[in-house]
């Protein structure tokens, strides 16, 4: 361990502004506005040191970098639940215990420290995979600790409800993804071999994108709730003007314009020579699509369809204002209420699950055979 | 012959019984999950198979969705039905009977929408001032508060930039109640956020110790303010009631009786206290209606 | 056979090719010489309907190609080009694999074939094979090229400028490997180039392109001595004639019984590398490894067609 790095030296600034800042806010009920508190008040001078001390021991370059930082940001996760607890004890009835700048600006800092020094490793897919794993699994256990912060409180008084959106969102933002992927794919193909297509469906797409997703929603209102009233069967599988069915269309339809557009530059890439070859050694068109062609544009469409699901998955949110459920749900209730812990009930999950579904989107394409650019 | 009838009553039966489930919806607010709840959990006590749909979205969305049929039963307010219908200046909506008569008659020829009973809660804009204050002043209604202001009573308010400079409001009110504003006499919010505006006067910041407000908001009973009557009726009336499909009503008639008593028991106070309990206690909308209903003996528990 | 009737391919009022008619007899290398723009490249790709002839047909062994689905017709035809075209996204093996995973060769039979070929192109299969096109250096890639296009076992191979991107020295040494495994596989090979040396030192029989038509198709020997045009012959250049045409002459012609000194000549070598030998040592006669003698008169007599 010898001094700080470039990072160590930038991050300093901010965690040094976690210690100035209030670590908490303690309000007299639920929607009332918080009175700062501050880590040492909360925890003792003593603690508060050391919890310092903790802080910056990954600032400094080093092996041990990637433990000390992993510990430092359980212990701070620790300390608020703790703290929490005790700001609680003698306090009003409804009061509530919020989380306040310090605490956001610390976890973002050890945060950026932890996933640097990781990626500095330069980890194979599996092991970042496990590695965000393992992240989740001692953020679960921290969380255990936070029983009297308010977020905590929230998923509490509504458990079931908060999985039951959680598998909504999943299902919206994936099924939607998938959707996309399976007829953009065949649309980009169709793109780029057509040469008159490309014009008037890249527009339409690049149009769609320009609607506000609520306007949307609107438009979908009708359509949808005629074919769910008139198409049989309809109905039963779900399709109408409100709920899944509108916000899954409109997902679907924002998320065509990339994977098209990413379809067609992949195919545009293959080196002519390939294609001539390809060509003139005996497969046929369709052969030279499954067997050359897509695995060769395969990385760009991948990176296409890594955006379009971090997107969905924060799309999705919106999708509550239609009825169809998921972690935005949350968020507008929480918005209707002046509840910010409930807004961030929805929020941060929805935050996570983009991350993970990039991560692991990004092991996948990492572990494709063939090329390493 | 008492077979084929045996039959065709069992025939008849089942075909009412196919036609499925009722689908509660409301909007996406603190009331709205009140409301809700309540109509879900009531028309659920009583035998008639639902579909919860609560909290759809804004008042855009839940309206269309019962138009179209998407949903069949939802809480909405009488003076809305000035906007649905197009006659926002008409001085019908002033008045409670002749607004939820209004919006009945309307509704019922235009989209097959009937109005139930009506809440006694009438969630429309106010003014609130603080108990000790009030109690001080003697002050109960915006009458009173008009007389007070004048007199030189010590007032701030707090209230939203659309509240102070739309015609409709507190113009409305001070040409009404006969008294005016000065400009140190208030403190101006940017948003339209009645949370805000509670919490100034609760806590006395900048002096405030009156807030606008909407009537049934659930932070007033905690903020120690009173919510001051409207006795010449200045604004819109907006009480709460179901509004029905026609379609399903004839199908289950006894949707209007089973609703009637609990929405009657909605007054003022009660329906500020469910809507504080979700908001400030953090109690979820369902629990908090499942208790008003066992409590009002609406239902066994 | 492959035979080249009254061919033609117009775009508008351009003739890339016109009117050609060619047989080319089975188990010879023909070279398709011409500038850019002389529709060699577009004439080759006639052959394996890559491009559709405007009019005109072509028959192999006496049958029209077009009676065959043309990615089946392909797979019979071996087919290298300049760029050589390898998947980037496959190991060598693979690649050269192409052609038979598509006709359903059994795998132990493909495995021993992609053997076989990267031993005859000098390539390592153990290491060469498990690569990645971009982990090959440009000489080795085009040896891939050209086992790819063989690995069916194609009665006739069509080549595009396949020694272009090579540099001299690894371009005489691909062009020694082609004449070596035409050898051994009897493959008919149409070959194009812009590089006459190259066509000359190939060939069987050169065609040699302007505009659309073949002015000339004949012998090396007769390319060279009796150029049928003006074209022919700037093609051919009046600098190195008379050693083009050495070259083409093997000493086993010319050797005469007798002893001489000096390092001794291969029966095979060419009277141009006889020649140049001379000169280099200042001699007027050298030995033939095998026995005989060759002598610089003759050599310079035999010059002159």
């Amino acid at each position: 361990m010898r001094y700080p790095d470039r990072l160590g030296s930038v991050l300093a600034v901010p965690l040094t502004a976690a210690f100035l800042l209030p670590f908490a806010g303690l309000k007299p009920n639920r929607i009332a506005s918080a009175q700062a508190e501050w880590l040492h008040d909360m925890v003792g001078w003593p603690f508060a040191v050391a919890i310092a001390i903790i802080a910056a021991a990954p600032l400094l370059k080093g092996k041990a970098r990637l433990p000390l930082s992993a510990f430092a940001l359980a212990t701070w996760m620790v300390v608020m639940g703790y703290g929490a607890s005790g700001l609680l004890e003698g306090a009003a009835e409804y009061a509530r215990v919020s989380p306040g700048a310090g605490f956001w600006l610390g976890l973002v800092s050890l945060a950026l420290l932890l996933t640097d020094t990781l990626a500095r490793a330069n980890p194979r897919p599996l092991a970042r995979v496990g590695c965000l794993l393992a992240a989740f699994l001692i953020g679960i256990m921290t969380l255990r600790l936070w029983g009297d912060v308010s977020i905590m409180q929230e998923y509490v008084a509504r458990k079931s409800a908060f999985w039951a959106e959680a598998r909504r969102h999943v299902g919206l933002a994936t099924g939607s993804f998938a959707a996309a992927v399976a007829i953009g794919i065949p649309m980009g193909v169709l793109v780029q071999r057509v040469a008159k297509l490309r014009a008037p469906v890249m527009n339409t797409l690049t149009a769609i994108q320009t609607i506000p997703s609520i306007a949307l929603f609107g438009l979908l209102i009708l359509p949808l709730g005629w074919i769910g009233a008139n198409v049989p069967g309809a109905r039963n599988m779900g399709i109408g003007g409100i709920g899944m069915a509108p916000a899954f269309v409109a997902l679907f339809l924002y998320a065509l314009l990339p994977i098209v557009t990413n379809t067609v530059a992949g195919l545009h890439g293959i080196p002519a020579s390939v294609a001539e070859a390809a060509r003139g050694m005996g497969l046929n068109p369709r052969q030279r699509l499954l067997r050359v062609d897509i695995p060769l544009a395969l990385p760009v469409i991948l990176t296409g369809a890594r955006i379009v699901l971090v997107q969905n998955v924060g799309l999705a949110t919106v999708g509550a204002l239609i009825g169809a459920g998921g972690f935005g749900t949350f968020v507008f209730q929480g918005l209707g209420q002046t509840a910010s812990d409930l807004v961030l009930l929805g929020a941060l999950p929805t935050v996570a699950l983009a991350f993970a579904a990039q991560v692991i989107f990004d092991a996948i394409i990492d572990c494709l055979p063939g090329r390493r650019t | 012959m008492s077979i084929i009838k045996a039959a065709v009553l069992m025939g008849l039966l089942t075909t009412g019984m196919a036609s499925g489930q009722v689908v509660v919806s409301s909007k996406i607010d603190t009331e709205g999950g009140v409301l809700g709840n309540i109509i879900l959990q009531m028309l659920e006590a009583n035998d008639i198979p639902v579909e919860s749909r609560l909290q759809l979205g804004g008042t855009p969305v839940v309206r269309q969705a019962l138009i179209a049929g998407e949903i069949d039963v939802y809480p909405e307010y009488t003076g809305n039905a000035a906007f649905f219908f197009n006659r926002p200046d008409d001085p019908v909506w002033k008045d409670a009977e002749q607004a939820w008569q209004t919006a009945h008659d309307l509704d019922l020829e235009a989209n097959q929408l009937v109005w139930l009973t009506p809440a006694i809660a009438n969630n429309t804009w106010g003014i609130a001032l603080r108990d000790d204050i009030a109690d001080e002043a003697q002050v109960g209604t915006l009458s009173d508060f008009g007389k007070w202001v004048a007199d030189g009573g010590d007032v701030k308010l707090a209230a939203s930039s659309e509240f102070v400079n739309s015609a409709a409001a507190l113009p409305s009110f001070q040409s009404t109640y006969g008294f005016e504003l000065t400009a140190d006499q208030m403190v101006v919010l940017s948003g339209g956020d009645t949370a805000a505006t509670i919490q100034a006067a609760a806590t006395g910041t900048s002096g405030v110790n009156a807030a606008m407000i909407y009537g049934t908001d659930g932070a007033i009973p905690f903020a120690g303010l009173r919510v001051l009557m409207d006795d010449k009726q200045v604004q819109p009336v907006y009480q709460p009631a179901p509004v029905v499909r026609a379609e399903v009503l004839e199908e289950y008639p006894q949707i209007e009786e089973i609703l009637s008593p609990v929405f009657q028991a909605l007054t003022l106070d009660m329906l500020q206290s469910l809507n504080g309990r979700v908001q400030v206690e953090g109690v979820p909308a369902s629990d908090v209606a499942r208790a008003f209903l066992a409590d009002g003996g609406f239902v066994t528990k | 056979m492959i035979g080249l009737h009254d061919l033609s391919r117009h775009y508008g009022d351009l003739r890339a090719v016109d009117d050609v008619s060619l047989m080319i007899e089975a188990g010879s290398i023909t070279s398709i010489v011409g500038t850019s723009g002389s529709g060699k490249s577009t004439l080759l790709r006639l052959v394996n309907r890559l491009i559709e002839p405007t009019s005109g047909h072509v028959t192999i062994d006496g049958k029209d190609v077009h009676g065959v689905p043309a990615p089946e017709l392909r797979r019979r035809i071996g087919y290298v080009i300049q760029d050589h075209g390898l998947f980037p996204h496959w190991t060598v093996a693979r690649n050269i694999a192409t052609v038979p995973e598509l006709l359903g060769w059994p795998k132990a039979r493909i495995r021993d074939r992609v053997s076989e070929l990267l031993t005859l192109l000098s390539l390592d299969p153990a290491t060469i094979g498990p690569r990645f096109p971009h982990q090959l250096s440009g000489g080795q890639m085009q040896r891939v090229g050209v086992a790819r296009a063989l690995a069916a076992k194609p009665e006739l191979l069509l080549m595009d400028e396949p020694f272009g991107a090579l540099d001299p020295l690894l371009r005489g040494k691909a062009q020694d490997d082609l004449l070596a495994i035409q050898q051994t596989l009897g493959t008919t090979i149409i070959l194009v180039t812009h590089d006459m040396a190259e066509a000359i030192r190939l060939s069987d029989k050169i065609a040699v392109m302007r505009a659309g038509k073949v002015e000339q198709y004949a012998r090396p020997s007769e390319i060279l001595s009796r150029p049928a045009s003006d074209f022919v012959q700037d093609l051919v250049g009046e600098g190195e004639r008379a050693f083009r045409y050495l070259s083409l002459i093997p000493l086993s012609q010319l050797v005469e019984p007798g002893e001489a000194s000096g390092t001794p000549l291969s029966r095979n070598a060419t009277a141009a590398e006889a020649l140049n030998a001379m000169i280099w040592q200042n001699m007027e006669v050298l030995p033939l490894e095998d026995g005989g003698r060759v002598t610089r008169a003759a050599l310079l007599r035999a010059g002159h067609p």
